[in-house]
């Protein structure tokens, strides 16, 4: 099996699944709190209650039988029960996947439209002081917590995705300015400009490929970002995502919940790396 | 483009001496309230006002810039080297580092590190002096923050590795780690600034998230991230924008390090 | 007079009875998603709402005069000493799926509230006595309940406690309160329809609930709850933090009310558990009365109360806040803020001033953690004045907010804490009942000494056999008094050191008609059968 065919990826992805779904869970059981139930601060439960209340989170304190039986239990479309909702995780997930994959692609999409126009247009300004406002807009973005940019959104009726797009904006923005500005300071590129070759055609042919690599493997990671940036932002907009589902989750310790997340979660990160590593082999092989 | 950078330079400089010299520029300590002075506006006595238990504004900022100008940056350093050593040797090498890499990559970006945090404060003793948890907690962010930056880092490597003048070095019989230092290392220049430029106000507010976990700066003590945390409260905003002082020097001190460390445009 | 005044306000109240529109819908939100639909398994507030809006109960006690009333039980006489309760049920009522009412569903509830296998705390206040409930029928409508021990306060009881049919697959698919649940989108929103079959009535015989329904938002973000009522999407907010009560009264003086002091109390307690991980000497500081009224004194409430709460708060003397009239006792005065008490009680304990810093008879420095829930502004601003306060008298004070998960695990487990500073939100009128656990040396929820084998002081076995004492007596004065002997006692010895009750603010929009918030929650909607919306032009036909 070649490090490239398509087993491999395959293989390679199902065993990153297994292990971050077993690194997550037992990350949550050795956090503190784990198996605390708010309940217990009722004064009327019994001793009766208060002993049931702790064998119900019995089946999780190995994290390797729990998860041994999660697995078994998700080859059957089975993730468990939520301690925290009261309902099939399943059905959590579904309800609410549809809102954070929207949020999640649109937010991408607006803030690396922005972030790639801006710094094609700073870095072919050539003007030192034209990165002035790009990045004092970066920086200002970057310097704000991600709780007043949830505020900002829903104070003008936009919706989490902008703030997500404003996450992702001035994370990928200097990358993009400093790959198109060395791109375009190259030497092949500057006896290309010399020899009268046009702009577009230069950036085409000329910039992008030397430039595509970084950028597809930023392209990789700004999808996960993105996912990650959505949990604070839907726990703080309240909006119905898989990010307020989480964020509730890990304040509950909602072991079903958290494992079937952070699984998501790796076959996000996985798929959009693998894509991006494809895509960087073949762009590679092309120039070759 | 030089002045720009002398002009930050100057406000980075300024940044570290007002906030090594907070003991003795703040007009008071950062714990001190004045509780029959709660809420109020900029004055003679209090230059940014004071907050709701009365306490300095303009004393807390100056204190506060000890965490945020020094602990960020150094995590954010940490951080980005990591990302540098990591990238390089799977990008440079590719094979089965670069799966290694890319691999352990993907898992550190899809782990939830929160409950490694809730774990670190629950290990560290109730009664620790701040400065020690404050360590550890930036120390833990470095360490599980380097995995976005590795995969650029391994990404730009990858592209270097078949360009004109590494061919050239290892034909003349470079060693791998002279091919590396000489070659690569310069030209990742504009990558790990823009990382590290990214990382540090990442770091700095994700300290101030934390503290809605009990994590990061506990009080009295103030740090920039835990008194932006005010900002949520968008209607404080309107009625005192003085309370965005943290958020104007936060942006100073980001562009400023943005324009203090951007690379050149030579290819080396 | 009298009857002129007694006639004049019958007439008025029907003609608002008459005049009160019905149909439309009432927005309010909870702070998180209901857990549970089932009334019996009802623990957190978001589904105590729900059950409160559509659960019908034998007896309710009416939050603003604090008086027993008859609901689906027509009348009740308690026997045999407490040990037996007898019901006249109401005829002709039906459940929310026309399917009609009677003793048996009764009877059915009581046989679920005695499964083992039922966790909850409504089933663990009536299985209190430790002995089987039995219930049965004595009657076409009548139906008996018989405890194996005398229960003080039954009736109260009952307010919580929920009828469900018998017959149906789910308890929340047949109801008998004002509202039924029609639709629940998870993290968006619970949708509750007026019950068809409801048998209130009003004064002039129409039909209650006036709502058409209700709709419970999910939101647990403050400021976007605001300024969803200041635009108009939402007709009431409750507790209301001070800051946003001042401002709202500011803007709209005529939206916002303030309910008085709530039964919520904050306070903080040290750690004196004996196998508790920190210095025995430290141990020794927290056992010594004279250190913890020390402590007290050097409290500045009135500060926390004109700072944090923006004056929406009173000072605090025990549990009992004085919202609850039944059990508050009124001999009790807060501790004043007295620095020179405080040092001079840490002398007599054989403490003194070295410098700045306060060492004890070992010289050892007096320094100590308080934890609390990270999250929580309030509580963060409390615990940075505490440090203040205690800082004046020599005692450095290491403020440490904590995850909520890991709090209650330190103070219900590990014992890994030395004070904690917390809050109780108290939903129930009997407070003794409520919180034998708490008060009782054995009890899981004894804060400074959980789970004691026996009573570690005198003053904690004289608190037990009070609480014993008032569990079963059935004079209410000679409960009363009992009661009052305890908070005497904690007042006295001050293993708790209790701060503020917080004031109950809430805002309501001027088109709600009928509000009447109550210091008792649930404060806004503990009337919804009453309530109806101005300006809605739909009359519903009887």
């Amino acid at each position: 099996m070649s490090k490239r065919s398509p087993a491999w990826i395959v293989c390679r992805g199902i065993g990153i699944l297994m292990l971050s779904g077993l690194a997550g869970a037992t990350l949550v059981r050795l956090a503190p709190g784990f198996g605390i139930e708010e309940q217990a601060l009722d004064a009327r439960l019994s001793a009766q209650t208060r002993s049931a209340l702790e064998r119900r989170h019995a089946g999780e304190r190995n994290p390797l039988v729990f998860y041994a039986h999660f697995l078994a239990g998700l080859f059957h479309g089975d993730a468990g029960r939520s301690v925290v909702f009261g309902q099939p995780v399943r059905n959590l997930i579904r309800d609410r996947a549809g809102t954070t994959i929207v949020a999640v692609g649109a937010g991408l999409a607006v803030g690396w439209c922005a972030a790639v126009l801006l710094g094609l247009a700073v870095a072919l300004s050539r003007n030192a002081t034209a990165t002035l406002p790009a990045f004092a807009l970066s920086g200002s973005l970057l310097s704000m917590p991600s709780a007043v940019l949830a505020t900002v959104c829903l104070l003008l009726g936009l919706t989490p995705a902008i703030a997500i797009a404003a996450v992702v904006f001035p994370r990928v923005f200097p990358h993009a300015y400093e790959q198109l500005r060395t791109g375009l300071a190259a030497p092949h590129v500057l006896m290309g400009r010399a020899g009268g070759i046009s702009g577009t055609r230069l950036l085409i042919f000329y910039v992008g490929p030397s430039i595509l690599m970084p950028l597809v493997a930023l392209a990789g990671v700004s999808v996960t970002l993105a996912f990650g940036a959505s949990i604070p932002i839907e726990a703080l907009a309240d909006s119905p995502g898989i990010g307020q589902l989480a964020w509730r989750a890990a304040l509950g310790r909602d072991l079903p919940v958290l494992v079937t997340v952070t699984l998501l979660l790796t076959v996000v990160t996985v798929l959009a790396n693998t894509i991006a590593d494809v895509a960087m082999a073949r762009a590679g092989s092309h120039s070759s | 483009m030089k002045a720009i950078r002398i002009v930050a330079v100057s406000i980075l400089s300024s940044g570290a001496v007002l906030s090594m010299g907070a003991g003795l520029l703040a007009p008071y300590n950062y714990a001190a309230q004045f509780r029959e002075h709660a809420n109020e506006p900029p004055s003679r006595k209090f230059l940014l006002g004071t907050d709701p238990l009365g306490r300095d504004r303009f004393s807390r900022l100056l204190y506060g810039s000890r965490v945020s100008l020094f602990c960020a940056p150094v995590a954010a350093l940490i951080a980005t080297a990591l990302s540098a050593g990591i990238g390089l040797v799977a990008g440079y090498f590719g094979g089965w580092a670069n799966e290694f890499a890319s691999g352990l990559t993907d898992l550190f970006l899809s782990l939830p590190w929160l409950f490694v945090l809730l774990t670190l404060r629950a290990l560290l003793p109730l009664n620790l002096s701040p400065w020690p948890s404050i360590a550890a907690t930036f120390l833990l962010l470095a360490a599980v923050g380097w995995a976005s930056g590795a995969r650029i880092v391994s990404a730009s490597v990858t592209s270097m590795r078949t360009a004109a003048a590494v061919l050239q070095a290892r034909a003349y019989g470079c060693s791998n780690g002279r091919v590396l230092r000489i070659h690569i290392l310069p030209n990742l220049k504009p990558v790990l600034s823009a990382q590290f430029w990214i990382l540090v106000p990442v770091f700095l507010l994700t300290e101030a998230n934390l503290g809605a976990l009990g994590l990061g700066v506990a009080e009295p003590m103030p740090s920039w991230g835990n008194m932006l945390a005010e900002l949520q409260n968008y209607q404080r905003v309107a009625e005192s924008p003085w309370i965005l002082a943290p958020a104007l020097f936060l942006f100073l001190v980001v562009a400023s390090l943005h324009f203090a460390v951007s690379g050149s445009t030579t290819w080396e | 007079m009298g009857i002129g005044l007694r006639t004049g306000v019958l007439v008025l109240s029907a003609l608002a009875c008459a005049s009160a529109q019905s149909g439309s819908e009432l927005r309010f939100c909870l702070r998180a998603d209901p857990k549970t639909f089932d009334p019996l398994l009802a623990e957190e507030e978001p589904s105590d709402a729900v059950r409160f809006l559509t659960g019908g109960v034998l007896i309710r006690f009416n939050r603003q005069s604090q008086q027993l009333e008859p609901e689906l039980a027509q009348s009740w006489t308690v026997r045999d000493h407490g040990k037996r309760i007898d019901f006249l049920l109401r005829r002709n009522v039906r459940f929310s799926d026309g399917t009609p009412f009677g003793p048996a569903d009764v009877v059915a509830v009581v046989r679920r509230i005695m499964d083992p296998n039922l966790h909850s705390g409504i089933a663990d206040s009536f299985r209190s006595t430790g002995g089987d409930i039995r219930a049965e029928l004595s009657g076409p409508n009548e139906v008996s309940m018989f405890f194996s021990a005398p229960v003080a306060g039954l009736e109260l009881l009952f307010d919580q406690l929920a009828i469900s049919s018998s017959r149906a697959r789910m308890p929340q698919n047949a109801v008998l309160g004002p509202f039924m649940l029609t639709e629940y989108k998870a993290g968006q929103y619970v949708l509750l329809r007026r019950n068809p079959y409801y048998w209130k009535t009003d004064s002039s015989g129409k039909n209650l609930p006036y709502l058409d329904s209700v709709r419970l938002d999910i939101q647990a973000n403050r400021e976007t709850e605001l300024l969803r009522f200041r635009r108009g999407e939402l007709q009431l907010v409750d507790k209301l933090e001070p800051e946003a009560y001042q401002r709202l009264h500011k803007e709209a003086p005529s939206t916002v009310r303030n309910a008085g002091p709530s039964l919520d109390a904050e306070f903080f307690w040290f750690n004196q558990a004996p196998d508790a991980p920190f210095p025995a000497y430290k141990r020794g500081w927290m056992q010594s009365k004279l250190f913890r009224r020390a402590i007290s004194a050097a409290v500045n409430r009135d500060d926390i109360i004109r700072l944090v709460y923006r004056g929406y708060a009173r000072p605090a003397a025990g549990p009992a806040s004085p919202a609850n009239s039944l059990w508050a006792n009124s001999k009790l005065t807060p501790q004043r803020y007295d620095p020179q008490l405080a040092r001079k009680l840490l002398q007599e304990d054989g403490f003194r001033l070295d410098g700045e810093g306060l060492r004890d008879r070992e010289g050892n420095a007096v320094e100590f953690s308080l934890i609390t829930n990270a999250g929580s502004t309030t509580r963060t601003q409390i615990g940075a004045m505490l440090q203040q306060d205690l800082k004046k008298i020599g005692i450095r004070l290491n403020f440490t907010p904590i995850e909520f998960q890991s709090l209650i695990e330190r103070i219900t487990r590990t014992q890994q804490y030395e004070a904690c500073l917390l809050g109780l939100s108290n939903t129930e009128i009997d407070l003794p009942n409520s919180q034998m656990n708490v008060w009782l040396s054995s009890g899981a929820l004894h804060a400074w000494n959980p789970k004691e084998p026996k009573p570690a002081t005198s003053w904690e076995a004289e608190i037990d056999r009070l609480m014993q004492t008032q569990h079963t007596e059935m004079d209410r004065k000679a409960r009363k008094a009992a009661f009052d002997r305890v908070q005497e006692l904690i007042a006295e010895q001050a293993p708790i050191v209790y701060l503020v009750h917080p004031d109950v603010l809430v805002a309501v929009s001027p088109a709600v008609r009928n509000a009447a918030p109550s210091a008792l929650p649930p404060h806004l909607f503990w009337n919804i059968e009453s309530l109806w919306l101005a300006g809605t032009g739909q009359r519903r036909k009887n």
